[in-house]
């Protein structure tokens, strides 16, 4: 299945939705790699490493062009997940924009879990659009 | 009179290695973060840290603050200011901004050593009933 052009996305778009199913072994791992200890994350998961696993998630559908920079980022908890409980991602572009030979572009995310939303989130991303080929008219 | 709990800043060395072990744990194999010299073809001309990385500082004082609660009403929303340059010290703050309806909303911030600030926002969370 082809995957998605970053630059050819548009406000409304969806992008298909992905499963992300964080372990404890992950969360362990992303703890000690952010230097935080184990903390009350003994049976959920740290917010912010669901998001960022749901980050890993969206590189993978929409491969990020060279030059990306994520500049924002909002995140809503709404509840705890599981070590090991399955959630889906379902994103949209929230908007899209071009400004100074710049594409910035607006993910927003609801993940949920069964038929309740556990966290939204908004991802920022800029990269500079490709230049044109030459003799393009 | 509030009753918003202060937030403890954390301070922590990034360096390549931790880099590194973000770069494995979040499944981030964006080589800006850990290729020199693939970083040096880039405008920043080294390696930075991962954007999320600096912002966990963030979530970890707002966890040391609010335990579980933090994963049940908690929000953040940042943007990142300039790169955070491996080795460098970062230090999280969150300042209480306000107190309304049950939830506590402080401006959040993270500095390297320099002074540089990496990023600015707010981060939210529902105070213990």
């Amino acid at each position: 299945m082809t995957k998605p052009d970053f630059h050819l996305l548009r406000r409304g778009d969806a992008l298909r939705p992905y499963s992300v199913r964080v372990t404890a072994d992950e969360v362990r791992a992303y703890l000690a790699a952010t230097g935080a200890g184990i903390g009350p994350w003994r049976a959920n998961v740290p917010p912010l490493a669901l998001e960022a696993l749901l980050l890993a998630g969206l590189m993978d559908e929409v491969p990020l062009p060279d030059g990306a920079v994520h500049v924002a980022q909002e995140v809503e908890s709404v509840a705890a997940v599981a070590h090991g409980e399955p959630v889906e991602a379902r994103l949209t572009i929230a908007q899209q924009s071009v400004r100074q030979g710049t594409n910035v572009v607006v993910f927003a995310s609801e993940v949920w879990s069964g038929d309740r939303i556990v966290m939204r989130g908004r991802s920022t991303v800029m990269a500079p659009m490709p230049a044109l080929a030459e003799g393009a008219s | 009179m509030s009753t918003a709990p202060e937030v403890v800043p954390v301070t922590r060395l990034i360096d390549q290695p931790l880099v590194r072990a973000y770069a494995a744990a979040a499944h981030d194999p964006n080589p800006l973060h850990t290729d020199e010299a693939y970083a040096a073809t880039t405008p920043f001309g080294r390696p930075v840290a991962h954007g999320m990385l600096v912002l966990a500082l963030v979530a970890e004082a707002m966890t040391a603050t609010f335990g579980e609660t933090w994963a049940r009403g908690g929000t953040l929303s940042v943007r990142w200011r300039s790169p955070a340059m491996p080795p460098c010290t970062v230090t999280a703050r969150a300042v209480l901004k306000s107190e309304a309806g049950g939830v506590a909303t402080y401006d959040v911030t993270c500095e390297d050593e320099t002074g540089a600030l990496l990023l600015t926002g707010t981060a939210s969370a529902p105070l213990p009933a």
